[in-house]
């Protein structure tokens, strides 16, 4: 097994993790409406750094995992984390992050965009979700994705660091 | 060439990927079952780590509990000792008050007028077994006067006032061989001297009884005052016999007598005003 499959395996089970531990969490310590998005932070840095392929593998499969712990139809967040995860994969080798700056800045994007994605998706096909832009709590979440976008882009580099090193990319 | 094929390889998997989505959208009725297979599976996990992480802060706050848990025990463990005190003291005043209205009946049973005194102190020199009680000339204590106590609703002599302070008195008890009271047996009325013996054995001598008194007497007999050119006037008890013994060679029974007071006990006493005191 190639180094860089282990290390996707790796990142899966990380997202696979927290998406499991934010629905815990959520429900013992916070409100639920009030959470961050995890596996959006996760699938913008490995898009941005390992491309679309993977990127939109990973938003699928997170999107899947997200669905079946939601109540929303089967099938809405695989597809916007798809596209995002797609689209994201377009900066690799464009975009390189710094320690904040430009964590801060992508996950202020990409958090919004998710928003957009779902409200223009809800609206193709129908779907009845509870959209409303005009509340706190997507500040929130963007403020808390803000927070810790810098935090798991330090550990996923440690992470690469040592289970996929530079020098064995091609 | 090649980048061309990698963008239409991506984009193959995007397009799978996003009909995918939308027939799983689509058609959300039909993928019920693979989406309750889904939450089911991750749902273990949820479970899994929602008592772990219950179990941790259950843990977490127990450790807190037991912290509060412990300033109350220790709170209450203060309001113990206090209370204890409270208790003891009530004790205290309780056994008092037993003892204050056990004086009082005692003092109305007297035939004479009495000085209710508190036993303050014992001979420091340990030379002999004297005793201080509280009061002295202040309370109209002379020397010589008797001084009585009662136990288990006798009414026995502890012994005399051989010394006289303005606040405290000191008294010789009827253990001491310098004491001498003249007794008689309650029962049969024979007359003799009682003397301490040995105030460390605690027990007194019966003398001068005679021999023929033997036959109406018997261990255990009463021997009381007998009023006879004493200070100590007639009728309070001073012991039990508890040996009798006829010696041949003696005109006399040799008689051991047993104090009625037990002095390990005695705390109150009354001092007896006959006469005024000072003569024996």
């Amino acid at each position: 097994m190639s180094k860089r499959t282990i290390f996707f395996a790796v990142s899966m089970m990380i997202v696979l993790f927290l998406i499991v531990i934010q629905s815990v969490l959520a429900s013992l310590f916070f409100n639920s409406n009030y959470m961050p998005d995890l596996s959006l932070i996760i699938i913008l840095y490995i898009s941005v750094n390992f491309g679309k392929n993977i990127g939109q593998v990973m938003g699928f499969s997170s999107g899947l995992v997200l669905d079946s712990l939601s109540g929303v139809p089967f099938g809405l967040n695989s597809m916007v984390k798809l596209i995002i995860g797609y689209l994201l994969g377009f900066m690799e080798g464009k975009v390189f992050f710094d320690s904040i700056i430009l964590p801060v800045v992508m996950i202020t994007v990409a958090t919004i965009f998710k928003y957009l994605l779902y409200y223009v998706v809800s609206i193709v096909f129908s779907i009845s979700i509870d959209l409303n832009f005009f509340t706190y709590k997507y500040l929130i979440e963007l403020f808390l994705n803000i927070v810790l976008s810098p935090v798991i882009f330090l550990l996923f580099n440690i992470l690469s660091k040592k289970l996929y090193p530079v020098r064995d990319r091609s | 060439m090649n980048f061309k094929r990698k963008i239409d390889r991506s984009l193959t998997l995007f397009i799978s990927l996003f009909v995918l989505s939308s027939v799983l959208i689509l058609s959300n009725e039909n993928f019920r079952s693979t989406k309750e297979g889904a939450l089911t599976l991750f749902s273990f996990f949820q479970r899994v780590l929602d008592s772990t992480i219950k179990g941790t802060a259950s843990t977490i706050n127990s450790v807190g509990e037991l912290k509060n848990l412990r300033t109350l025990y220790e709170a209450q463990n203060r309001e113990l000792v206090e209370y204890r005190g409270i208790e003891r003291e009530f004790l205290e005043v309780k056994r008092e008050n037993i003892v204050f209205k056990e004086l009082l009946q005692f003092k109305d049973s007297l035939f004479h007028d009495s000085i209710i005194c508190e036993i303050i102190g014992k001979d420091p020199s340990n030379l002999t077994s004297a005793i201080t009680i509280s009061k002295g000339s202040n309370y109209g204590i002379k020397v010589n006067m008797p001084v009585v106590s009662e136990q288990d609703g006798l009414v026995g002599v502890v012994g005399k006032v051989i010394s006289v302070g303005r606040y405290s008195s000191l008294v010789l008890p009827l253990l001491d061989q310098r004491s001498y009271i003249a007794g008689r047996l309650a029962t049969s009325r024979f007359e003799g001297l009682v003397r301490g013996y040995d105030s460390r054995d605690g027990y007194l001598q019966l003398d001068y009884v005679k021999k023929i008194a033997l036959s109406e007497m018997n261990i255990g007999d009463l021997v009381e005052t007998s009023g006879m050119n004493s200070i100590y006037p007639k009728g309070y008890y001073i012991g039990r016999i508890i040996s009798i013994k006829k010696l041949e060679y003696e005109t006399s029974l040799d008689i051991k007598v047993e104090p009625i007071i037990d002095f390990s006990r005695l705390e109150y006493l009354s001092v007896l005003n006959i006469n005024g005191g000072d003569s024996e």
